[in-house]
């Protein structure tokens, strides 16, 4: 049996820190469990993690699949029906939830601990025997076709989406659920994936809360412990590992600024978003890359793009800038909304930013304070069994070593302004950077053609001329 | 300064067994008036503080709207012994802060290493007795909020939120406006209105400090008696009173096109009792059952055909005079009239039925993981301790109500929907999206 521990370390200026220990079992059909304690109140976190499903990871042209698997966990299973199964969990209080990611599926349970055996019992019931039906993959899928058109008004969204075409061309982390997709879903399809994701040599099972190891593996081995592969009728063997594969682009410098508008006629605000394919998390890059997004916009009104855009111009509420790991790749984006008559003139600031970012090294105080916002961050997270269990999961999925939380002050106290400074040059790119901008392009479009290639598009994506 | 005697109880939260941690921690009040509730909590070393103002943006005056929420951003702009942002101090400190301003009360909170508790207790101390006010922060914190308001409004649906409350509560009820307020009223704003708005709410005698983590009662409490006991007891705050709002009796509609809508949705809205008056908790657990808990509404409403996509029913959260709003998503091609019919089907049979047992335990169910969710952060914490003392005079409310609610028979909520949901009359509005434009 493979047992590891990994010590988490609290850390403080000072002698109030912590410990919070994390520990990791496998039981002997496969499943690896992992726990961190949390005894102040009675409450445990669970996730269950499907690596094998996620949008990144739907098959050509059946766009939509992970997403209808995870329509079908969590609701009717064994011999109850939806409402009997959400009945069964409002009996105990708990709740229980389904994700899709680009690159998983994760079942989510939240629960007071006295009810802990019932709520476990009613997860392996969802995960085990889900009713997997033509009628309710049919019901499932006119559910998520009304659904593709819900979000066309909001500015952000759309921007965000428009922005992950433009990251990753061609590429399976802009796949998203499609009409076409979810049309061309079978039910054999479906019942491939969930054997292939739900098994106990594929899922991982994570928790934080109110009970200990030996509690944990007990439960787990009750409800999970003859967990066996599925056989799918028709398949001799299902096939393993699915991977998006290819790794991300990497665009050629000199190409110039290019500016995706989404016209939204009317709109008094500019929903900028602009981004960059940036290292995966286990890439000795990123913690440096890390540091420079949080200078540029990890804190409200602290950080520079806010002290920037909000603090001194007063163009917007907010404006930040985050990173986020795919399994492959990262994710760095900027977001804000400002005043339509201010758009071009903040996406001058933000290549201003970038390229300040890039030339000069962070000042020492600034890093200073910067290393400690993240520190309080982390710490701050470390609070809730949901956010406990939600960073487990992640160190589990993208398969990030065990001491990865254990080393992270060190780590993160190691990091030098050059470095930050290095990442940034390697990494962030104002000059042939990627920015999608809902808002008004009659009022927009002049101004920001003197900054980059401009292309307009209507609410559904078409290109449409100006004038 | 600290010789003034002090009137000090501690008093222990009380708790029933079985049902929620015991929420033990003591209760001040100082000379000038500031009432103070200490929670001590070592396990993680973190320590949160809680200002809670009572003003919000009922206290507003016509033409002056969207002051209160402007005055919290004001708050920010430094004090005279503190003259930097203490959004920067605190964030460089690795602490967390910010506040939200609601039509009741403002709401200050910080979270940081437990080390730092005094450094907050002086920042906040300061800017309750000597706040900067000048015009220049005045005008900053007008355009900033002039981008928040544009955000919000910018989003589906913004439109038809905002004339709920408009449409639910008669001309002239201070919680009509929106807390952000007109732009034309901030435009107007004046920097007299800031001095004035200072004198008046931001007080000792206004205000709930609450002092939750890792932290020592004891010392915090010389600590509090150290910043907070010389500022000056202000003037008796006038609160604005709140018309009388009983439930309506004829119906009111609104219908709105929405262009970022892609559904229609219709957003009923009934009036019921405050949040600290009678009637407001069974209400409220009537609420739940129609809506998330036992799904009522959705499961009657779809009982032939599926006609909505969604229903939620939530509270406004309001103190003197409270709304229930039912929110549905419908089904393209569905008629709003023939929803709005079958939303009154299911609350006629929840108010002459009643829940049934298993819906009551599941209520108090997940109201007990609520609860206990609630209290995970310092800050989460402190917040409700803050707002159990100021609704009702006691700290640990939240524990108090869940044992309240776990003696209630099922005809409590019964009645109450029977009053305020079935005998009333709802104020609609419904946003349908821009028909789509014909080609020629």
């Amino acid at each position: 049996m493979k047992a590891a521990l990994l010590v988490l370390a609290l850390w403080l200026a000072g002698p109030a820190a912590a410990q919070q220990r994390v520990e990791e079992r496998q039981l002997p059909n496969g499943l690896t469990i992992a726990l961190s304690e949390m005894h102040r109140l009675p409450l445990v976190s669970v996730r269950v993690v499907l690596p094998l499903g996620g949008s990144a990871l739907d098959p050509d042209g059946k766009s939509g699949l992970a997403t209808l698997v995870a329509d079908l966990l969590g609701g009717a299973s064994g011999s109850m029906t939806g409402s009997e199964f959400n009945d069964a969990l409002d009996d105990i209080g708990a709740t229980m939830g389904l994700s899709v990611t680009k690159e998983a599926v994760v079942l989510t349970v939240f629960t007071a601990k006295e009810n802990l055996d019932r709520a476990l019992e009613l997860t392996a019931q969802a995960l085990r025997r889900p009713v997997v039906t033509q009628a309710r993959l049919d019901v499932s899928r006119d559910m998520e076709l009304r659904r593709l058109g819900n979000d066309r008004g909001e500015p952000g969204a759309q921007a965000e989406k428009r922005l992950a075409l433009r990251l990753f061309p061609d590429h399976a982390y802009s796949r998203l659920p499609d009409e076409a997709g979810l049309k061309a879903v079978t039910l054999q399809d479906v019942r491939l994936l969930l054997a292939r994701a739900a098994k106990p040599g594929s899922a991982t099972v994570v928790a934080a809360g109110d009970m200990t190891l030996p509690e944990f593996e007990s439960l787990m081995k009750k409800h999970f412990g003859d967990w066996r592969e599925q056989r799918v009728e028709g398949v001799a063997t299902v096939a393993g590992v699915a991977s998006p594969a290819s790794a991300p682009p990497v665009f050629p410098a000199g190409r110039g600024v290019e500016i995706d508008v989404i016209d939204m006629p009317g709109t008094a605000q500019a929903a900028i978003r602009a981004g960059e394919a940036a290292p995966y998390a286990d890439d000795p890059d990123y913690l440096a890359l890390s540091v420079a997004n949080w200078v540029l916009g990890g804190t409200p009104i602290v950080s520079r793009l806010s002290k920037n855009l909000r603090e001194s111009r007063r163009w917007t509420y907010d404006a930040r800038s985050s990173l986020s790991s795919l399994p492959e790749a990262s994710e760095f984006m900027i977001q804000t909304d400002v005043q339509t008559d201010a758009a071009a003139a903040a996406v001058r600031e933000i290549l201003k930013e970038l390229a300040r970012l890039r030339d000069e090294p962070v000042p020492a105080e600034e890093l200073a304070a910067t290393k400690r916002q993240l520190a309080g961050s982390f710490i701050r997270s470390l609070q809730e069994v949901q956010s406990v269990s939600d960073q487990l999961a992640a160190v589990e999925l993208h398969g990030l070593p065990l001491d990865r939380l254990e080393t992270y002050r060190a780590r993160l106290d190691a990091v030098t302004a050059e470095q930050v400074q290095a990442a940034a040059r390697k990494y962030l790119h104002p000059e042939s950077l990627r920015l999608v901008i809902s808002g008004d392009a009659a009022k927009l479009a002049k101004d920001l053609a003197a900054i980059g290639t401009v292309r307009v598009f209507d609410a559904s994506g078409r290109p449409k001329p100006l004038g | 300064m600290l010789a003034l005697a002090l009137l000090s109880s501690a008093l222990a939260l009380r708790a029933p067994a079985q049902e929620l941690p015991i929420l033990s921690g003591e209760r001040h009040t100082l000379p000038n008036g500031l009432v103070v509730v200490l929670r001590e909590d070592h396990s993680t070393p973190l320590v949160a503080v809680d200002v809670r103002y009572g003003v919000g943006s009922r206290d507003e005056k016509p033409g002056k709207t969207g002051f209160a929420h402007l005055f919290e951003h004001y708050m920010f702009e430094g004090s005279a012994h503190a003259p930097e942002s203490p959004l920067a101090s605190i964030s460089n400190m690795g602490g967390e802060v910010n506040a939200d301003t609601t039509q009741d009360r403002t709401n200050y909170y910080e979270i940081v290493p437990s080390e730092k508790l005094e450094e907050i207790l002086r920042l906040e101390a300061d800017r309750m007795g000597f706040l900067n006010i000048d015009r220049k922060s005045l005008d900053k914190q007008r355009g900033i909020v002039e981008n928040e308001k544009r955000l919000r409004e910018n989003q589906p649906y913004a439109a038809g939120y905002a004339e709920s409350p408009a449409l639910v509560f008669d001309a002239g009820h201070p919680y009509r406006q929106p807390i952000l307020g007109s732009m034309t009223d901030l435009e107007e704003a004046k920097i007299e209105d800031v001095r004035r708005f200072h004198a008046a709410y931001y007080t000792p005698n206004n205000a709930i400090l609450v002092v939750t983590g890792d932290q020592d009662n004891a010392k915090t409490y010389e600590l509090v008696k150290k910043w907070f006991g010389p500022l000056k007891r202000g003037p008796k705050p006038l609160r604005t009173k709140l018309p009388d709002s009983p439930p309506l009796g004829a119906p009111r509609r609104e219908e709105i096109v929405d262009e970022k809508a892609s559904r229609t949705m219709l957003l009923m809205a009934f009036r019921i009792p405050g949040k600290d008056k009678p009637d407001w908790l069974e209400t409220s657990i009537a609420a739940e059952i129609l809506g998330d808990g036992g799904n009522r509404i959705y499961r009657t409403v779809n009982k032939e055909d599926d006609l909505v996509d969604e229903i939620a029913v939530w509270l406004g959260d309001l103190q003197g005079q409270d709304v229930l709003f039912i929110r549905a998503f419908l089904r393209d091609g569905v008629s709003s009239r023939q929803v709005e019919d079958r939303i009154r089907v299911a609350l006629a049979e929840f108010s002459l039925l009643g829940p049934t047992d298993a819906e009551m335990r599941r209520v108090k169910a997940a109201r007990r993981r609520r609860a206990l969710d609630a209290m995970q952060t310092a800050d989460g914490l402190a917040a409700r301790l803050a707002e159990g003392q100021a609704l009702s005079d006691d700290p640990a409310a939240v524990v108090t109500s869940l044992k309240a609610m776990g003696a209630m028979g099922k005809d409590a909520p019964r009645e109450a929907a029977y009053r305020y949901l079935m005998k009333a009359e709802p104020a609609t509005v419904t946003v349908k999206p821009k028909p789509p434009v014909e080609k020629p």
